[in-house]
């Protein structure tokens, strides 16, 4: 459904449906603005994953050891 | 004669035990002040006129039978609108509870301030449900056009005014630093879990801290003696030796001239005062920005989530709209960002110890108060949005946890306030404060109030 950090897969209808998953109705004509939020924090969790991942305690995290 | 707004808190305890002020006057004084100002600065959410005025005739009954409280005996106290006051209702600056039924009990550290003595003369404005800066409808005293910072907006704005003498503000990304800088205040960032947060409204458990907002360091220190159990007075210290280092890169990289010169007016005075001033490298700072918002987002959302599914509509568009999206965003960057902030926390105090530095020196803010209608702040190389460009050098230091003070140091061309942020090693709150005391000392700037 989703490719690894990004929303440009995420259709509106996938969207729609995830929300629904967890009780929350999202009105179409807010979909883009919740895009882009939901881009905003995949772009935090690039930030933190380039950086992050290089220390200690961290670094095999996500690559299950294989770093 | 000094007229009573105008004193710190400091100055209005002496005046109180000498019988040259009484707690009536002092308590009358800043709600005729608060009359004067509020049509400009809008900084209260309510005032407690005739509460506040038995309890200072009761302080000022105590003070003559020798029945002294402390420090903080008769002096009126503001505290933001996610804090509870017992009885009254806890709005957080939202249509969403605006039929929230009265808080049955004080916050922990309501309780702490009335055993300390103070009086609670209000509820300051915050921005909604302490999630942005800009705390409308509140204004900045140096200038109404402008904003006070926020979220605890209100707090400083009124501390600012001279409405109350010292205040209680929250600070998750920069709460409490942000407005204190930006009307020319004190306001600490306790160590993270130093002050009991109990009674206040969420808005992040992992990063929520509760502290002062006052008129200098001195008063500051007073207020936080008597919100922490166990607290002791430091004694006083000079800047003549200490070690301040300034991090690189990112806190410096985009800064309006006003806060670069500034900052650079603030490095000389405690150089011109012995201080040692070095560099020292925090490559992971953007890293701590960024795992500090991941945190906050998606805990932000499970603290709304039964309202989210029950009553949307009750929430505005964009505020909605953002609460969806970070009740949608995986549990995975949640982790890699909880995971984060232990290793960079590790990273910058190994370099406390490596480096023996005492403090970390940087602006609090990249820029003074923005107009009141700005959604942009404009910065040398190009604009930013406002909450992200106003939060970027203090939200590391909530991801990792240390304490943060900010203080004036100057005023920019246009004449508004410019802070300075002092950064400490964890539970040297005291220590912290003490030397942003020393810093006043010798900058001058502490104490101003607009005008």
């Amino acid at each position: 459904m989703m490719s690894d950090n990004a929303t440009h897969d995420l259709t509106p209808d996938c969207l729609t449906r995830l929300a629904g998953a967890v009780g929350i109705v999202i009105d179409p004509e807010r979909l883009p603005a919740v895009l882009a939020v939901l881009n905003e924090l995949f772009e935090l969790e690039r930030e933190v994953e380039e950086i992050a991942a290089a220390l200690p305690g961290v670094a095999d995290i996500g690559t299950g050891g294989q770093s | 004669v000094t007229e009573p707004y105008r004193l710190t808190i400091a100055a209005a305890g002496r005046a109180l035990r000498s019988g040259q002020l009484t707690a009536e006057d002092l308590v009358r004084c800043v709600l005729a002040r608060a009359e004067e100002t509020e049509d400009s600065v809008r900084a209260w959410v309510e005032l407690y006129p005739e509460e506040a005025i038995a309890a200072a005739q009761a302080a000022d009954r105590a003070l003559r039978d020798g029945d002294d409280s402390g420090p903080l005996h008769g002096i009126p106290i503001g505290v933001k609108d996610i804090v509870d006051i017992a009885g009254r209702p806890t709005r957080c600056g939202s249509d969403v509870r605006h039929d929230v039924p009265p808080a049955s009990a004080d916050a922990a550290v309501v309780t702490r301030l009335r055993d300390a003595g103070a009086i609670i003369l209000g509820k300051t404005v915050t921005h909604e449900f302490a999630g942005g800066v800009l705390s409308p409808p509140a204004r900045n005293p140096w200038d109404p056009a402008r904003i006070p910072g926020g979220s605890s907006g209100g707090s400083a704005a009124a501390v600012a005014a001279g409405s109350c003498l010292g205040a209680v503000g929250t600070d998750t990304a920069g709460s409490i630093r942000v407005p204190a800088a930006l009307t020319g205040t004190v306001g600490l960032k306790p160590t993270t879990g130093l002050v009991d947060t109990a009674g206040v409204f969420p808005l992040s458990w992992s990063l929520d801290t509760v502290g002062p907002i006052a008129r200098t360091a001195e008063d500051a220190t007073l207020l936080l003696a008597a919100m922490t159990p166990g607290a002791r007075h430091p004694d006083p210290a000079s800047l003549a030796g200490a070690r301040i280092a300034v991090p690189v890169p990112y806190f410096l990289d985009r800064l309006q001239p006003g806060v670069r010169d500034a900052f650079a007016l603030a490095l000389d005075v405690m150089r011109g005062a012995g201080a040692q001033i070095t560099e020292t490298e925090w490559p992971e700072a953007r890293a701590a920005m960024a795992a500090g918002f991941l945190i906050v987002r998606p805990e932000m959302a499970l603290v709304h989530a039964r309202t989210l599914r029950e009553f949307p509509e009750r929430f505005g568009p964009v505020l909605r709209s953002r609460l969806e999206a970070f009740s949608l965003f995986p549990a995975r960057g949640y982790l890699r960002a909880q995971t984060a902030r232990a290793a960079v926390r590790d990273r910058l105090l190994r370099r406390f110890d490596d480096e023996e530095f005492d403090l970390l020196a940087l602006p609090t803010v990249v820029a003074p108060a923005t107009l009141a209608e700005a959604t942009m702040v404009q910065l040398p190389d190009g604009d930013e949005p406002i909450h992200a460009g106003f939060t970027k050098l203090t939200m590391p230091f909530n991801t990792v946890g240390l304490p943060a003070v900010s203080v004036p140091c100057g005023l920019d061309a246009s004449g508004l306030p410019v802070g300075l942020q002092l950064v400490a090693r964890p539970n040297r709150d005291r220590d912290l404060l003490v030397m942003a005391a020393a810093f006043e000392d010798v900058s001058g700037w502490a104490g101003r109030l607009p005008g």
